[in-house]
């Protein structure tokens, strides 16, 4: 499955971390690490039990989906 | 001779500890933008958010007969065109205010993406630690998911901080629903944005 598919798969989401860690819990855009999981695995790692997100893995699947669009449009 | 291999070294490797420690150490002894310096973070990933939209822009027209993105599509990438130069990558998130508008709405940026060294020191004074509640020691009495978050991010170093790993886990967060709009433009917005311009287009 290419990149930009995977990137289809993720499901985009809002939400504010719990007050306990964000006071201020303004609205966030992101992702739920475990469905990212469960589409990129290799992005995701477990610290102490908690799952964090490896921004560098998921930027490198954007920068792939970008060269795939780019393809896509230089075909047509 | 030997002199300058161990002044050369204390700058070199004493200035990358310094910068590593956003500064809380000061091992080479010079201020910060003297001796070792970072490289320029937002260059070195080679991934580009406006080429991105560029290209997806380029590649939906391409798809859809050139009927462009949609409204809140296009609302977006204006915003994130007129945002962009102002999206604090490199500063501390926490002290940052600038803000910019989309969609009819004001959104600041702070940001509590644990990414570079400056950004995990910021994240982490911005957490109310389970052991800190309730005053003087004795540990933590919530217990639970909080407490081991708490305990995880205790333990990471510096160097360990300099890797760029984004807060996602689903149980420290609350009032989720599909992404429609955010108060917060850091890299894990435009990257879910993004992705949510590609699922309406497809």
């Amino acid at each position: 499955m290419s990149a930009l598919e995977k990137l289809k798969q993720l499901e985009p989401i809002q939400f504010r971390y719990k007050k306990e860690l964000d006071p201020t819990q303004p609205l966030r855009a992101g992702f739920s690490a475990q469905q990212v999981q469960q589409v990129i695995p290799e992005a995701v790692m477990e610290v102490d039990g908690v799952l964090m997100l490896d921004m560098n893995v998921l930027k490198n699947y954007l920068r792939l989906a970008r060269e795939e669009l780019l393809e896509n449009a230089s075909k047509s | 001779m030997a002199d300058n291999f161990w002044s050369g070294l204390n700058r070199g490797v004493g200035g990358a500890i310094d910068w590593a420690t956003n500064n809380k150490w000061d091992i080479d002894g010079l201020s910060p933008g003297q001796g070792w310096n970072a490289p320029a973070a937002a260059a070195s990933d080679g991934f580009s958010f406006g080429d991105a939209m560029d290209a997806f822009t380029k590649g939906y027209s391409a798809t859809m007969g050139g009927g462009g993105p949609t409204p809140g599509g296009s609302s977006f990438l204006n915003a994130y065109t007129s945002g962009k130069g102002s999206t604090p990558t490199s500063t501390s998130p926490v002290s940052t205010s600038s803000a910019f508008t989309a969609g009819g709405g004001t959104h600041s940026m702070p940001g509590i993406i644990i990414d570079k060294p400056v950004d995990f020191y910021a994240f982490k004074d911005n957490v109310q630690y389970p052991t800190q509640q309730g005053g003087s020691g004795g540990g933590s009495k919530s217990g639970g998911l909080l407490d081991t978050v708490g305990k995880g991010l205790g333990l990471w170093t510096a160097a360990k901080a300099a890797f760029p790993l984004t807060l996602c886990d689903i149980r420290t967060k609350t009032d989720i629903l599909p992404l429609e709009t955010t108060e917060v433009n850091d890299d894990l917005a435009q990257a879910a944005f993004f992705v949510k311009e590609l699922r309406e287009c497809s």
